[in-house]
């Protein structure tokens, strides 16, 4: 079992990784377009086999 | 424990990671702003949970559904998982089991070469097909971005009528941000929602389960920008 405050810490932080061009497996976003209002992220470059990352970062 | 309690350790959570709730005040058609910084949604209130919608403490056995948008550098970032307050009983682990692996299946089919049809057709033949659950109608994920909802809306089933989601037929294209959620009910695909409120109930009452990751489709497959979540243990003390 995990703790609220860990829980809600944690969710949070990862939530946050969502923001995609501050995920920290992403290394660059070279450009951001749009399709009809879909966001576009384009040549995304990821750092692979990064583990933990919210163990990583906090 | 409060709902009222977590709504304000979230903001204080996401307050010393520099960022904002991307929910709080947030508008759609006629509904007031919406007045917490999550979602907060407890056993049959599927989501959209506030945090004064339930003033009583949660007790042993209660299922929340803890979703939560951020705003961090002018990106968003938007996500939700479900906890429950002890050890669940075999039905709602097996519930919850249920929506985290449609979720799996679900995403595996947003890749080049596919459509959102694909996604809808796996959740809803596993969720409805092999394991005799629900998902609800006429909610579903959507692209994201710099805006919290942006093209394509992404329904979770199929439906009867193409016409009625032309998104459906759109091609996962490689660089696509989307956020997807099933959202699942044990007893019924039908929801209530109270005039000029925000929280979305099942119909029958039952038990109800949401999670939902941020994908980026990338031209070898989906990207999960928010797999963390599943690490994260659902039983909470």
């Amino acid at each position: 079992m995990a703790s609220w405050a860990e829980t809600l810490q944690r969710t949070v932080y990862t939530t946050k990784e969502g923001a995609a061009p501050g995920h920290p497996l992403c290394s660059s976003m070279l450009s951001v377009g749009s399709d009809h209002g879909t966001v576009i992220l384009d040549h995304a470059v990821y750092a692979e086999n990064l583990p933990g990352t919210f163990e990583r970062t906090r | 424990m409060t709902l009222a309690k977590i709504d304000a350790e979230v903001a204080r959570v996401l307050a010393s990671m520099r960022c904002r709730s991307a929910f709080l005040h947030y508008r759609a058609g006629r509904s007031p702003p919406f007045p917490s910084h999550a979602c907060l949604s407890v056993n049959e209130c599927v989501v959209h949970g506030t945090a004064g919608y339930l003033e009583r403490p949660l007790v042993h056995g209660d299922v929340l559904k803890l979703d939560i948008g951020v705003v961090h550098n002018g990106w968003i970032g938007d996500a939700a998982w479900t906890y429950v307050f002890g050890e669940p009983r075999p039905e709602v682990r097996a519930l919850m089991d249920c929506g985290i692996e449609s979720l799996r299946r679900g995403i595996s089919q947003l890749r080049p070469g596919k459509t959102f049809e694909d996604w809808a057709r796996a959740v809803q033949g596993f969720v409805e097909g092999e394991r005799g659950y629900f998902l609800v109608r006429g909610l579903g994920g959507h692209g994201y971005g710099r805006k919290l909802h942006s093209p394509p809306f992404i329904s979770n089933v199929l439906v009867q009528f193409p016409e009625t989601w032309e998104d459906g037929k759109l091609p996962c294209r490689p660089g696509t941000l989307v956020a997807v959620e099933p959202m699942i009910a044990a007893g019924t695909s039908g929801v209530v929602q109270h005039k000029n409120a925000w929280p979305v109930f099942t119909s029958d009452g039952s038990m109800s389960v949401h999670y939902e990751h941020d994908v980026l489709i990338t031209e070898d497959g989906p990207r999960v920008l928010t797999e963390g979540m599943e690490q994260l243990p659902d039983v909470i003390a």
